[in-house]
This record gives C-alpha cells, sequence and structure tokens, in this order.
C-alpha cells in the first residue's frame, strides 16, 4: 500500500469529521433559531389577548369621557397598528424590522393607554365603575405575562446570538443562511413595563 | 398488555438491535477491507486502518445523531417544522387537541406533554421524546380539521401508547443507527468525487492512489447503501410491530374501537392522506400514527390490515374525508371549561375525591382506563376555571406551584415565605400567589397533583435562567419552616422530575436494569411508611407484611421502626431504586400499592408517599388509584 493511498485516506477521515462538526453547528444552529421563534408564540397569545381587552375597555370609557374622543381614537389607533405589527412579528420572530415594529407600536399604545388612565382619574363615577376595575386588573395581570414570556424570548434570542459568536459557528453561521442576529423584544415605555397601574 | 414489560422488552429489543448493528457495521468494515486489498497487498496496516476508519465513521455519525435527537421531544417537533400550541389557546380547534391530551395525561399520570402544530394537509401525528419528562406530541393541521373528538381522542391514546411503552428511545436509536450506515455511502459519494478531481489533474505518479481512493468510494458507497437498506428493512419491521400495538392500546384506553378506526379510515378516505411535505419527514417516518411515505419501507402496516385489526368485520369503505369539516363545538370546547362532559355521562362527581375501596392495585400499570379518563376529567372539572388558566401559562404556572407550598398554618412563615418570592421574583408574582393559595385551599391533595400535571407544560416554556430562578425560590419556600413536610417533599420530586432538574435525567434511560432481591433494604423503608402513617396503626403490620410477601417471599415481616421510615430515610433509599428495571418498579409498585390499599382506601398521606415515589423513580401513575373497576 503506497503512502499516498494512506495520506488520501487520513485527509479522507479528517475532511468527514470536519464535516460532521459543520453538520452539528448547522444543526445547533437551526435548533436554537426554533427555538427562539416558539418562544414568540406565547407573547403573542398574551398581547392578542390585551389588543382583545382594549375594544372593551373603549366601551366602558366612551360613556364617561365622551369629551375626549381624540384620546380615545388615538388608542384605538395605536391598538389596530400593534395588531397589525403582531402580526407581522409573529410571521417571521427573527426579523429585525419586524420586531423593532412590534416594539414600536407597543410603545406607543402604552403610551395612549396611560393616557386614558390619567385622565379616569378624574372621573369618579368612571372610578368607582365595577367593570372599568376589572379590566384593569385583567390588563395589568396580562402585562405581568407579557413581561415573562418576553423574558423568556430575550433569553433564547441570547442563547442564539451568543452561539453565533463564538468560535467555529461564527464562520459558517453567514453561509447557512444565519447572517442575522436575533433582536431582543424591549418595549420602550416604562409605563408598559410597570402596567398602567392608576389606583383606584 | 403491562407498559413495564413492555418498557423492559424496548429495552432488551434495542440491545438487540444494536447487537444485530455491530454485526452489520463489522461486515460492512470486512468488506471494505477486502475492496481496498484487492488494489494493493492486504497488510495488517491496511486492516486495522480500514476496520477503524469504517467503525469510527459509523459510530461517531450514530452517537452525535442519538446524542441530537436525544436532547428532547421539542427539537425533534421543532425539526419538523412544527409550531407550538400555547397551552392558554383561545382558538376552538387547539383548545379541543389539548384538552384531549390534557386528559390523557393525567389520566395516565404523566406531565402534560406540549403539543405542536404541523402546518400540513395530510392526517398524521407523532410523539417524541426520550421519556416521560420531555415527550411532546404533534398534530398536523388535518388531523385537527378532519377528524372529530372521538377520533383525535383515538389517535392522541395511541401516541401516548409510544410514550407510556418505551418506543421513542427504541426509535431514537434505530434512527442514529441507520443514519450512520448510511452516512457511509455519503462519504463514499464524497471520495469519488475526491477521485474524479484528482485524477482530472495531470499527476500521472497519482494514479494509483486515484484509482484506490475511487475503489473505496464506490465500494463504501454501495456497501452504505446496502447496509442503509436492511436497516430500513429491520425499522421497517420493527416499527410495524409497535404500531399494531399502539392501536390496540389505543382500543384500551379509550374503551372505544371506533375512535382510532375512524381515525384511520378518513386517512384512507382522504385524498391528501397521511403524506407529509416537509422533507425531514423521511428521517422521522417511524414515528407517525400514518405512514408519512409510500415505498417499501412503509414503517406502517397496511391501512386496511390497521382497520381489520380494530374491526374484523369492516366492509372496506372509506369515508369522502375531503368533503367532511369537523364543526368543533365552541361551547364545550371554551378556553377553560372541560370538554365532552355530556357524550361521558355518568362520570365521577367532581367533588367525590373520598377515596373508593378496589383491589385491583395491578390495574393501574395497563395505562389509563376510559373510567380514568373520565376521572381525569371530573377532576380537572372540580378545580376553579381560572386557576385552571393560569396554569396553561408560565407566569401563572409558577405562581401556582408557589401558592400550594405557601404554609397554610403558620401565617408568620407564611409571611416570610412571601417577601422571599416578592424580593427574588418580578412585581405582582408574590400576590398572585397568595391568591392562589387562598383559592386552592379547599382543594384536594389529588386535585392538587392534577394542577402540578398541568403546570408541566408551560413550565417547559421557561428559559434556563428562569428554571434555575424559579428552583432557587422553590427550594427557599420549601425549606422555609427548617423542615420538609410530605406534601412539599411530592411535589419537589414531581416537579424536579418535570422539569428534570435535580440530575440531567433527560438524556439518560429513565430505567437501569437492578433487581428486587438485591435491593430490598432500600424497597422496606416505603412499604413501612405506608403501613404506619397510611392508615390504622392496627393494621400496620398486616398491611406490610402483604406489600412484603408481594416483594420476596423470604423478607422478614417485622414492622421496621418509625424513624427508619421518615422522609429522611426514603430520600436515602431513591438513587438505588432509580436504577431498578421497569418491571422491578413495576412490582415494586404494586406491592406499595398493596399496603396503601391493604384497609381498602387510599388516603391522602399514601396518595402522597405513592406521587413522589412514582415521580422519582420515572414512572407515571394517575390520580386514579382509588378507582375501582
Amino acid at each position: 500500500m503506497s503512502s499516498t493511498t494512506i495520506t488520501l485516506i487520513v485527509l479522507g477521515i479528517i475532511t468527514i469529521l470536519l464535516i460532521f462538526a459543520v453538520v452539528g453547528i448547522y444543526n445547533k444552529l437551526v435548533t436554537l433559531k426554533n427555538r427562539f421563534e416558539n418562544a414568540f408564540s406565547q407573547i403573542e397569545v398574551q398581547l392578542q389577548r390585551r389588543y382583545d381587552l382594549i375594544p372593551n375597555l373603549i366601551e366602558t370609557v366612551k360613556g364617561y369621557m365622551a369629551h375626549e374622543k381624540e384620546t380615545l381614537e388615538a388608542v384605538i389607533q395605536a391598538r389596530n397598528q400593534a395588531q397589525s405589527s403582531l402580526q407581522t412579528a409573529s410571521q417571521n420572530p427573527g426579523d429585525a424590522a419586524a420586531i423593532a415594529g412590534l416594539a414600536g407600536a407597543e410603545g406607543m399604545l402604552g403610551g395612549a393607554l396611560g393616557r386614558i388612565f390619567a385622565l379616569s382619574e378624574s372621573y369618579p363615577d368612571l372610578k368607582a365603575n365595577q367593570n372599568m376595575a376589572n379590566l384593569q386588573e385583567e390588563l395589568s395581570s396580562t402585562e405581568n405575562k407579557v413581561a415573562f414570556s418576553r423574558q423568556a424570548f430575550n433569553d433564547s434570542v441570547t442563547a442564539y446570538n451568543t452561539y453565533k459568536q463564538t468560535f467555529p459557528p461564527v464562520i459558517f453561521a453567514g453561509m447557512f443562511g444565519h447572517g442575522q442576529d436575533g433582536t431582543l423584544l424591549e418595549f420602550e415605555s416604562e409605563k408598559i413595563k410597570e402596567a398602567p397601574k392608576v389606583q383606584f | 398488555m403491562d407498559f413495564f414489560d413492555e418498557q423492559d422488552q424496548a429495552r432488551k429489543r434495542s440491545k438487540w438491535l444494536v447487537v444485530l448493528f455491530c454485526l452489520g457495521v463489522i461486515s460492512i468494515a470486512l468488506s471494505v477491507f477486502f475492496v481496498a486489498s484487492y488494489l494493493t497487498e492486504p497488510s495488517w496496516n491496511l486492516f486495522w486502518l480500514t476496520g477503524a476508519g469504517t467503525v469510527g465513521v459509523v459510530t461517531l455519525a450514530s452517537l452525535g445523531r442519538i446524542a441530537s435527537l436525544s436532547s428532547g421531544g421539542s427539537v425533534v417537533a421543532e425539526s419538523l417544522g412544527g409550531q407550538l400550541i400555547c397551552p392558554n389557546t383561545n382558538d376552538p380547534q387547539q383548545r379541543r387537541i389539548l384538552n384531549i391530551v390534557e386528559e390523557m395525561a393525567i389520566a395516565s399520570g404523566t406531565p402534560v406533554p406540549p403539543v405542536y402544530l404541523m402546518e400540513e394537509k395530510g392526517i398524521n401525528a407523532f410523539a417524541a421524546g426520550n421519556s416521560v419528562n420531555n415527550a411532546v406530541v404533534g398534530i398536523t393541521r388535518g388531523c385537527a380539521e378532519k377528524l372529530n373528538r372521538e377520533q383525535l381522542q383515538g389517535v392522541v391514546a395511541h401516541e401516548f401508547s409510544h410514550i407510556l411503552n418505551g418506543d421513542m428511545r427504541l426509535n431514537i436509536k434505530l434512527t442514529g443507527l441507520i443514519f450512520g450506515i448510511v452516512c457511509l455511502s455519503r462519504i463514499g459519494e464524497i471520495l469519488m468525487r475526491a477521485a474524479a478531481f484528482s485524477g482530472g489533474g495531470r499527476r500521472r505518479k497519482k494514479d494509483d492512489g486515484t484509482a484506490a481512493l475511487l475503489a473505496i468510494g464506490v465500494g463504501l458507497f454501495v456497501l452504505g447503501l446496502i447496509g442503509g437498506f436492511f436497516g430500513s428493512l429491520i425499522r421497517a419491521a420493527v416499527s410495524r410491530q409497535r404500531e399494531f400495538l399502539a392501536d390496540a392500546s389505543a382500543v384500551q384506553f379509550t374503551r372505544n374501537p371506533d375512535g382510532i378506526s375512524g381515525a384511520l379510515k378518513r386517512i384512507g378516505g382522504f385524498s391528501a392522506g397521511s403524506k407529509l411535505e416537509t422533507a425531514s419527514a423521511s428521517d422521522f417516518s417511524h414515528m407517525f400514527f400514518g405512514s408519512a411515505l409510500t415505498s417499501m419501507f412503509a414503517t406502517h402496516p397496511p391501512l386496511d390490515k390497521r382497520i381489520r385489526k380494530i374491526e374484523p368485520n369492516w366492509n372496506a369503505s372509506y369515508p369522502e374525508t375531503d368533503k367532511i369539516s369537523e364543526e368543533i363545538d365552541l361551547q364545550s370546547e371554551k378556553a377553560s371549561g372541560l370538554a365532552g362532559a355530556s357524550s361521558f355521562a355518568g362520570g365521577t362527581s367532581p367533588t367525590d375525591n373520598e377515596p373508593v375501596q378496589t383491589n385491583h392495585h395491578e390495574q393501574v400499570f395497563q395505562g389509563p382506563t376510559s373510567e380514568n379518563l373520565e376521572y381525569a376529567r371530573a377532576l380537572l372539572a372540580g378545580i376553579p376555571s381560572h386557576i385552571l388558566d393560569l396554569c396553561r401559562e408560565p407566569f401563572g404556572a409558577r405562581c401556582v406551584i408557589f401558592g400550594l407550598l405557601l404554609d397554610s398554618a403558620d401565617q408568620k412563615i407564611r409571611e416570610q415565605q412571601l417577601s422571599l418570592i416578592h424580593s427574588r421574583l418580578e412585581p405582582e408574582t408574590d400576590s398572585l400567589s397568595h391568591k392562589i393559595f387562598t383559592a386552592c385551599q379547599p382543594l384536594s391533595c389529588f386535585e392538587k397533583f392534577a394542577l402540578i400535571e398541568e403546570c408541566a407544560s408551560p413550565l417547559r416554556e421557561l428559559s434556563p435562567r428562569q428554571v434555575s430562578q424559579f428552583s432557587e425560590v422553590m427550594n427557599g419556600l420549601v425549606t422555609m419552616d427548617q423542615k420538609v413536610d410530605l406534601f412539599e417533599w411530592s411535589l419537589q420530586k414531581v416537579i424536579y422530575h418535570q422539569l428534570a432538574i435535580q440530575e440531567d435525567s433527560s438524556k439518560k434511560d429513565p430505567h437501569g436494569s437492578g433487581g428486587i432481591s438485591k435491593n430490598i433494604d432500600f424497597c422496606l423503608p416505603f412499604l413501612g411508611a405506608l403501613a404506619l402513617f397510611g392508615g390504622n396503626e392496627k393494621d400496620a403490620l398486616d398491611s406490610y407484611s402483604r406489600g412484603v410477601s408481594i416483594l420476596d417471599k423470604k423478607a422478614s415481616k417485622d414492622l421496621l421502626p418509625s424513624n427508619k421510615c421518615g422522609i429522611d430515610a426514603l430520600e436515602n433509599c431513591l438513587p438505588r431504586l432509580q436504577k431498578l428495571s421497569a418491571s422491578a418498579k413495576r412490582d415494586f409498585l404494586s406491592a406499595c400499592i398493596a399496603t396503601a390499599q391493604h384497609d381498602q382506601e387510599i388516603s391522602e398521606i399514601e396518595f402522597l408517599i405513592l406521587r413522589g415515589l412514582a415521580a422519582a423513580i420515572s414512572c407515571p401513575m394517575g390520580p386514579n388509584l382509588s378507582i375501582s373497576p
């Protein structure tokens, strides 16, 4: 057996091992991406629940705040905007623009809701309304759930991004279509994080 | 049918398969050697080189594949394109699937598995994962749309049979081993290309090397294909057997042959059948409910054969599934409520948690029955729906566990516990936990443990950081009063088991191969505890010796002193008990249940001991101990 053959075979084996390693990296990238995309679905359910509550809120508030029409409309608009951003984001939770869009729309909605709750302070009848209290309670509990799921989502996005930046994967990530980092979902408005909490 | 025996058999069978595959790999290695030595003179060097090369490649590839598949069912489900159905979804179709899965899980005493939805037209479903703790159930869109509740229940029962019988571990090994062999042919392909490439060059001196490379490439390619062919045949044969078994179990679990056979018939009458579009389907074809591919390697018996096994007088006509669209009774599948109550009239009444007498302790090991399903449904119906809703999403599920751990006797300790939660976790976690604590006060142990099983799937959505935070706080709550009581012990066992926190149990085989006789000293404290604390003290000796005689006729029947049956003593026994074989665990658990049932009823204390024990040794055990057949 000639030494060339042996060299070739050894080279072949090394190539094979390398191929295994690369396949492993590819699989891991896919797994981590799947993980965070699936983590988004819990956020989606919770946000959707919140958006479903808002029309009820408007309905309740409308009777008391007849001359605050603009504020109410702003809320409805922000809500619709957020809903469509949510749909875009849920199609592709790895897309930076979609996530940023959702974060922006959520910020708007949080601000608009905050204004309603601030205004409602000056309507004693509204404050006494049981329906209003329930809605507010429910909105704020959904808020906690969103925050918690967002934490889980951001953790898995971070795991994906970190893995992509470690040594061997960093070479291949781009080639395998994992060039773009996952984007963390952060809601800018502090009011949203704290939930629209107004004491009645 | 006894799923402990099935698990042992699956274990043995997979050992045999591994031996068979090893023989196959060795003969492939020898063939590679012969091909190579045909070209150059045979030498020991060549022999070792080819042998090590072939075996090394196959082993590496197989182990790699097995390891990646063993990382849990969700990885498999996600690579098949599955989308997690949130446990708190409002979509009536998805709600219906989840309700069915929840009932089945609680009836069979396993954590509620996450359910994945695949956007596929065909009617199909699968179960994946390597133990009950990381199992997932996957269902296609077609399955959700085209089947009625009864039929879906049959399909889910079929998948649970795979989970309970340990088929999934066998499947993972099979897939991995075949992958390793098929890898050889891939490598052969690469070598052939390399040879063609270097042969194209003008370096004539290397001609002998190129020719050898080409020959080895062709040899590997062909051998890998042949190996893969026989591997797939073996896999198909094994898998077909398991499918028949799972169909039979589905009938047994639901006690309703129409469900599963109806589902199979609808596949037969459906233009999309059970076909899957996703590219990775062929790798996992053996895991599915219906055959995903049509080929001679069919991993499933033909539909008509399967239907005939369930329904011998079937007239071979299929329904026109394309025209069927199932209307879902929105009212009965509402977000929080439990479905189908009307069609299953006469179940155990929800408040009837008083232990019922029974002597049939063997029954627990044969999977859930329709009574258990009804019992599970009734149990869930007895729990306030807002609490159940909380169990279905991560934030609430975490609070439910905390709420159950709050000390009900001592208010001072409870306040300390709440301030611990307040200081460590997000705002309002403590207030919600306290609310749940108040709401759960009137619930019985059985209901509380049903709640805990419900929490399993949302808790698996936690990120690793959240899990470690959660388990830290949970430990803090448990040890706040400086002692661990039975409820806390049992709850901790179940949660650790579900989340695989304590030891890395998810990667390992849940059962070992130990026998009872060598480990009898580790079994006795449990019987002692059940006898001493479970029932009437006067009967303690009798019930104890009844359990002992099931375990080992010759063992001493002297009751252990109570200080040797405390929680610490029980805890010390667990590591050895975990290593028992599945059938030894079955015998041990039957002895425990016999002891507990000596006084004709299962008290809460007995239930807690049994539940914690079952969780710690990875055996599913339902809340149905108290159901008489």
